[in-house]
């Protein structure tokens, strides 16, 4: 009987020991509009790597967007609201998310629309000679003595076989196309896989800036990039990237960081930016907001989120299209043949 | 030959006490299951707390003496967690693993055999990492290594007559410790965010913890154990502790861990 009033006397000092745990943790905020507002705000303003570069006025937008809600508002008005306020950014790495259904800058009234200055039936028809060829994700071709390799998005995964047999394809060869029009973006890595064979000595191509604080210029020092030789083969010879105002994100830092090559031109038009790498953010009522988080500089200053200016601002041109040319590509291949001699 | 002489006789004192405190030696070793229920709040993670339960193996090998107690635990979990809200559409699911290394060492403070409670003082070393991927996190994973050393506490009592019923608990406290988590704005720790991205190696990540006294780092656990006797050699254990870790930086880390088992304990 003593035993089990011990026992007893102990479970009974169970509820103290998890109570002092409640005093001290958070139970977060609550869940109604005005609370998942506040979050949303706070987290954006403190988190967000683009305040200052952009000239956003954060305060200014409170008390503009502030009014609008109340503790009444359905979910797809509080959806509305907060989707109007994330227009400001301007910056296709800002959605709000809910599972599935995400919002995009290109649904805002603010975005720009621009010619993609591609036609895949043409690249197609005439470069690949339509027969699609593909190492991985990476569709490719040998046209007059240059490799071609059509890469539509940095999602689909390249391993160091794809590229070790593209490189082996193209050894030979008087240069290379790598084209990323209307390439949205993907996985990071995969730059470097590409990148690493097109490099021969180790070379600075980026800077990276992460946040430290909550203020809007809380920056860390920079975090050095560099490309490295990496696989079986090297390609010295000449390269032409082909961009649009599509190539986001990874894309565009591609574009970027090949850029800094020697023996590398962007052709086309500037990319689209998206230079932060984004993270999301939870809100009380289970959506989330992703976000830009860090930001990034080529190594002569430029701010890549606003997109890489091409070497030679190329566009297709109704004559060529009309013929069943790509002009991006007819001047690449001219500007290829320009270096060998 | 004075010094000589003092250095020698220390030398078999101190022999001997081991020889004492090893014809004395009782080994205890278990293996146990049951569930963990562990919150985690981190603005670096998630503005929102994240809670949920994992599964939980453990293994245990206590060393007694007539003077001390030695406990070397490894514990191991693998669950997920949620944010906690009542309604959202949004598929927060968060997969963790985790793991950790527990010992005491304390020394018996009233060492008679035939005292019915017994007190022990002594030291705690704990260790413990974990890993956190969430869908929304990106690539990286979010992850809280720690280790601590401290004062340590603890009981023994037998609950009836015969002893086969016992109960003893355990209480450990940190002074310093050793913490590596995500910095403000990425997976990397704070000290390494200049270091050159290919340069980065699992190493740095080691090397880029901080050492943190009682004002920046507060960690408490507590252990209960019910132990019966089934047979000579072989008892059944029923135990609940408890792990609380406060991480006091510009965005606080909390992380609590409540862990209940069963266990076959082997004499």
């Amino acid at each position: 009987m003593r035993a089990v009033n011990k026992i007893y006397g102990l479970i009974l000092l169970l509820p103290a020991v998890i109570s002092c745990e409640k005093a001290l943790l958070d139970n977060g905020p609550d869940n109604n509009p005005v609370s998942v507002f506040e979050v949303f705000w706070k987290e954006l303003d403190e988190r967000y790597a683009y305040f200052t570069m952009k000239d956003i006025r954060w305060d200014s937008l409170y008390q503009v967007y502030r009014p609008m809600i109340n503790e009444h508002m359905t979910k797809p008005e509080l959806w509305e609201v907060l989707q109007l306020m994330l227009c400001e950014f301007q910056d296709g790495h800002v959605n709000l998310v809910d599972g599935e259904t995400w919002s995009h800058w290109s649904d805002c009234d603010n975005c720009p629309r621009y010619p993609e200055y591609i036609d895949f039936n043409a690249i197609s028809r005439r470069y690949l000679m339509d027969t699609l060829k593909y190492s991985g994700p990476l569709i490719y071709s040998i046209y007059d003595s240059v490799g071609y390799i059509f890469y539509s998005s940095f999602t689909l995964d390249i391993s160091d076989g794809h590229m070790d047999f593209l490189m082996d394809q193209f050894k030979h060869l008087k240069g290379i196309i790598i084209d990323i029009r209307s390439n949205g973006g993907g996985d990071s890595e995969n730059i470097k896989r590409i990148q690493s064979r097109l490099v021969t000595t180790t070379t600075l191509v980026e800077n990276i800036y992460y946040k430290t604080g909550a203020g809007h210029d809380d920056f860390s020092a920079a975090q050095e990039v560099y490309a490295s030789p990496e696989g079986k083969t090297q390609f010295t010879g000449p390269v032409a990237v082909l961009t649009n105002r599509y190539s986001f994100s990874s894309a565009n830092m591609f574009a970027s960081r090949m850029s800094v090559l020697p023996n590398v031109v962007l052709i086309g038009d500037t990319t689209a930016g998206g230079g932060g790498k984004p993270r999301f953010f939870d809100l009380p009522n289970g959506w989330a907001v992703r976000y830009s988080s860090n930001y990034a500089l080529r190594p002569d200053g430029l701010n890549i989120e606003n997109g890489v200016p091409p070497d030679f601002r190329v566009t297709l041109w109704p004559m060529d299209k009309q013929a069943g040319r790509d002009t991006l590509i007819e001047f690449a291949l001219s500007w290829i043949k320009s270096q060998q001699q | 030959m004075h010094k000589a002489t003092t250095i020698l006789s220390a030398v078999i004192v101190f022999v001997l006490l081991q020889d004492v405190d090893a014809k004395e030696k009782h080994l205890f070793l278990s293996a146990a299951g049951g569930l963990s229920y562990v919150t985690l709040q981190d603005r670096n993670f998630s503005a929102m707390p994240y809670s949920g339960f994992s599964w939980l193996t453990s293994l245990r090998l206590t060393t007694e003496t007539a003077s001390y107690l030695d406990d070397l635990s490894v514990f191991f979990r693998d669950g997920r967690m949620v944010m906690d809200i009542t309604s959202g559409t949004a598929d927060q699911k968060t997969t963790f693993i985790a793991g950790n290394i527990h010992y005491t060492h304390v020394r018996k403070l009233n060492p008679d055999q035939m005292a019915k409670r017994q007190f022990f003082l002594g030291g705690n070393f704990n260790s413990s990492a974990g890993f956190y991927k969430r869908s929304h996190y990106g690539d990286n994973y979010y992850y809280v290594y720690k280790s601590s050393i401290g004062p340590a506490f603890a009981f023994r009592q037998p609950l009836i007559a015969n002893g086969r019923l016992q109960i003893d608990g355990r209480a450990g406290l940190s002074i310093v410790s050793y913490v590596i988590c995500p910095s403000y704005g990425s997976s990397l720790p704070e000290n390494i965010l200049d270091r050159p991205l290919s340069d980065i190696t699992a190493w740095d990540y080691i090397a880029g913890g901080k050492i943190l006294v009682l004002n920046k780092f507060q960690q408490i656990n507590c252990t209960t154990n019910l132990t019966y006797a089934l047979y000579k050699k072989v008892s059944l254990g029923l135990t609940y502790d408890w792990d609380f870790f406060h991480l006091k930086r510009g965005d606080d880390l909390f992380q609590a861990i409540h862990n209940a088992y069963v266990s076959i304990i082997f004499h």
